[in-house]
């Protein structure tokens, strides 16, 4: 597949820093994408090299088949959200909207349709009068997205779109940013540090860390298959434990854990090798508590209620913590702090991880 | 907030009496109706009007306010460019020696600066007179004035002039379309600062002026050398009602406020 959106070893130093470390990544048009990672990462510095602001120390970027590399920001086909929206105090909402149409030095009848037609969309046509500062976080967020939609970018970038958003409005613009790009048909690169957001609104998300992009894949991939205990723990919740000798039936492992103190399953794999060091990983919505059986012993050490589920930690007769999630469907609790409980799951629920 | 103390409240009192009796003295007596300065003998308004039609005096105010408002419009422009530079290309070679450079006319004495403008203009052989004290302003005002726009782009949102260039806008257009308009309170600080510094100096004046230009403060010294009059008082307060006004205005214009800055 042709990339529309092509980074090829694209890596930037500060002085003696490398913040984005020799990283190629292939978009496809019309994709949501998410770069994810830690703070201070490179995560925004990526995102600034595609828009232009920063220039690469080696690496090129290509646009619909374009090396834009050198292509100056404000001759680039890619528009950008800031985190702090960056409206401009001075202008009306309208007059910040219509900024990028006057730049292109469009008709002004047609700058007056397109931003009516942006802001019928984002429900802002009310607001055209206001200035900036008279806005609430939502409404400047919708302004900042309008301002960039308005100029029908090749790709828009957004960096951190939803930080300054409370938890509600945040879900709710997650789906409209998604609904909207659909819609559009746009391309997306979006960038958060909010795994839950990564994972609600992308088609495929780069997991990186310390400048280096440790895997890409749609959030089923990352999640059900992360390449590493680092991606696994990143991603959601992860009980991880080093695996020790393993005896194979069939497609079925059973390995000894020193760590969890017993006998673990899990599904054999090609690629990961059960004579070096290894590790296994398991969601905690795949592990079975049970006050009876088979499995890892241990004691309940804490429960806390959330709504759709309940946690339970559970201290292992290793040592070792195990944490369960058991989904909320209404039956009555029958684990309460303090009980002896037998940790199992299903041989596809664990996975081998190399690193 | 505690209530200050007894000793604090009085502390207090007696350091702004040593600031402000003697321009409380000044201001009162100005309306004395009495030909003697320190004897009162009623209120009279008087002396305002014999100031305002004293000739002499009413050309050295036009001097005066010439010169502050164009070494203010200078010193506003060259004290923006450095204040760029400061600001915007922070890491330069010798950057800390350019700060270092910019303010230290603060805090030079006046007569050092006025001796050696004094010996430049001669040198180069420009005839003294109102051209010299403007320039000579301009170049002591600049530094206040690049110190005030200084404060002011430090806190502009660097985003804002990177959203303008991501929309279209080539960089220095960005600057005037964006970061201009939003320091517009900070030009007007900066100019009114620098006005203000100009109306009011005696020393950089006295040494850079030639035959038949006085500024006001220069024929109030010269006038003084033969008494104080109750007139020389009127003068001093209405520069003294311009200057606090300028300084004033200055301040409240320069004062972020949720109008002018966006808090997000
Ligand atoms: N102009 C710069 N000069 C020097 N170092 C920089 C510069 N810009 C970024 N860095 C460094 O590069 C690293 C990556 O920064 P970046 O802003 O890309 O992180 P990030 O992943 O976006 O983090 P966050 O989630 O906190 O925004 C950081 O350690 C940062 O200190
Ligand atoms: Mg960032």
């Amino acid at each position: 597949m042709q990339s529309y959106v092509s980074i090829e070893s694209l890596s930037k130093s500060f002085g003696l820093f490398t913040a984005v470390d020799d990283i190629s990544i292939g978009i496809g048009k019309g994709e949501f994408f998410s770069l994810l990672g830690p703070s201070g990462c490179g995560k925004s510095t990526l995102l600034r090299m595609i828009a232009g602001f920063e220039t690469p120390t080696s690496g090129v970027v290509r646009l619909d088949g374009e090396e834009v590399t050198d292509v100056p920001a404000h001759r680039r086909a890619t528009n950008m959200m800031f985190q702090s929206y960056a409206l401009f105090p001075h202008l009306s909402v309208g007059k910040n909207i219509a900024f990028g149409l006057q730049q292109d030095r469009l008709a002004r009848s047609e700058i007056r349709q397109r931003v009516s037609e942006v802001a019928e969309k984002l429900q802002l046509t009310a607001l055209l009068d206001r200035k900036p500062q008279q806005l609430s976080g939502g409404q400047r967020q919708r302004v900042a997205l309008a301002r960039a939609l308005v100029k029908r970018p090749k790709v828009l970038l957004l960096d951190e779109p939803l930080g300054a958003l409370d938890k509600n409005l945040r879900a709710e613009t997650q789906h409209e940013l998604v609904r909207l790009q659909r819609e559009l048909g746009l391309t997306f690169i979006i960038v958060t540090h909010d795994q839950h957001e990564a994972m609600t609104v992308s088609s495929r998300i780069a997991i990186m860390r310390q400048g280096k992009v440790l895997q890409i894949g749609s959030p089923a991939e990352v999640y059900e298959t992360p390449v590493s205990r680092y991606v696994a723990k990143f991603l959601g919740e992860a009980n991880v434990f080093e695996g020790g000798t393993a005896r194979r039936s069939g497609n079925e492992l059973k390995i000894e854990s020193a760590e969890a103190g017993g006998s673990v399953l899990a599904t054999a794999t090609d690629h990961i090798s059960t004579s070096g060091r290894y590790w296994v990983s398991v969601r905690p919505e795949r592990v079975e508590l049970n006050k009876q059986g088979s499995g890892l012993e241990g004691v309940v050490e804490q429960f806390s209620y959330a709504g759709s589920g309940r946690h339970y930690r559970v201290r292992l007769k290793s040592g070792a913590t195990l944490d369960a999630l058991r989904v909320n469907l209404g039956a009555q609790d029958d684990l309460s702090v303090g009980d002896t409980v037998f940790a199992s799951w299903m041989p596809q629920a664990a996975r081998l991880l190399a690193d | 907030m505690p209530q200050p103390s007894l000793f604090n409240r009085l502390s207090i009192f007696a350091g702004l009496t040593f600031l402000y009796l003697p321009i409380v003295v000044l201001v009162v007596y100005s309306f004395n109706a009495s030909r003697l300065v320190t004897v009162w003998g009623g209120f009279s308004a008087q002396w305002y009007t014999a100031a305002i039609s004293n000739q002499s005096m009413v050309e050295g105010a036009k001097v005066s306010f010439l010169v502050a408002a164009i070494s203010a419009t200078f010193a506003t422009a060259l004290g923006s460019l450095a204040a760029i530079v400061a600001v915007r290309i922070r890491r330069f070679r010798g950057h800390h020696i350019f700060n270092g450079m910019l303010v230290a006319p603060m805090v030079m004495p006046e007569v050092v600066m006025g001796v050696s403008m004094l010996l430049m203009f001669v040198t180069l052989g420009i005839d003294r007179g109102p051209v010299t004290i403007t320039l000579a302003h301009a170049t002591f005002t600049m530094c206040f004035a690049a110190v005030v726009m200084q404060s002011r782009l430090a806190e502009l949102d660097p985003s804002l002039e990177e959203a303008a260039r991501d929309l279209g806008c080539p960089p220095f257009l960005a600057f005037i379309k964006v970061a201009v308009p939003n320091m517009a309170p900070a030009f007007v600080s900066a100019w009114l600062l620098s006005f203000t510094l100009s109306l009011d100096d005696l020393v950089l004046s006295s040494f850079t002026t030639g035959p038949g230009a006085s500024t006001l403060p220069m024929k109030v010294y010269s006038q003084i050398k033969f008494g104080v009059t109750p007139e020389v008082n009127a003068i001093s307060t209405i520069i003294l009602g311009v200057v606090v006004f300028g300084l004033v205005t200055s301040r409240i214009v320069s004062r972020p406020s949720a109008k002018s800055n966006l808090a997000v």
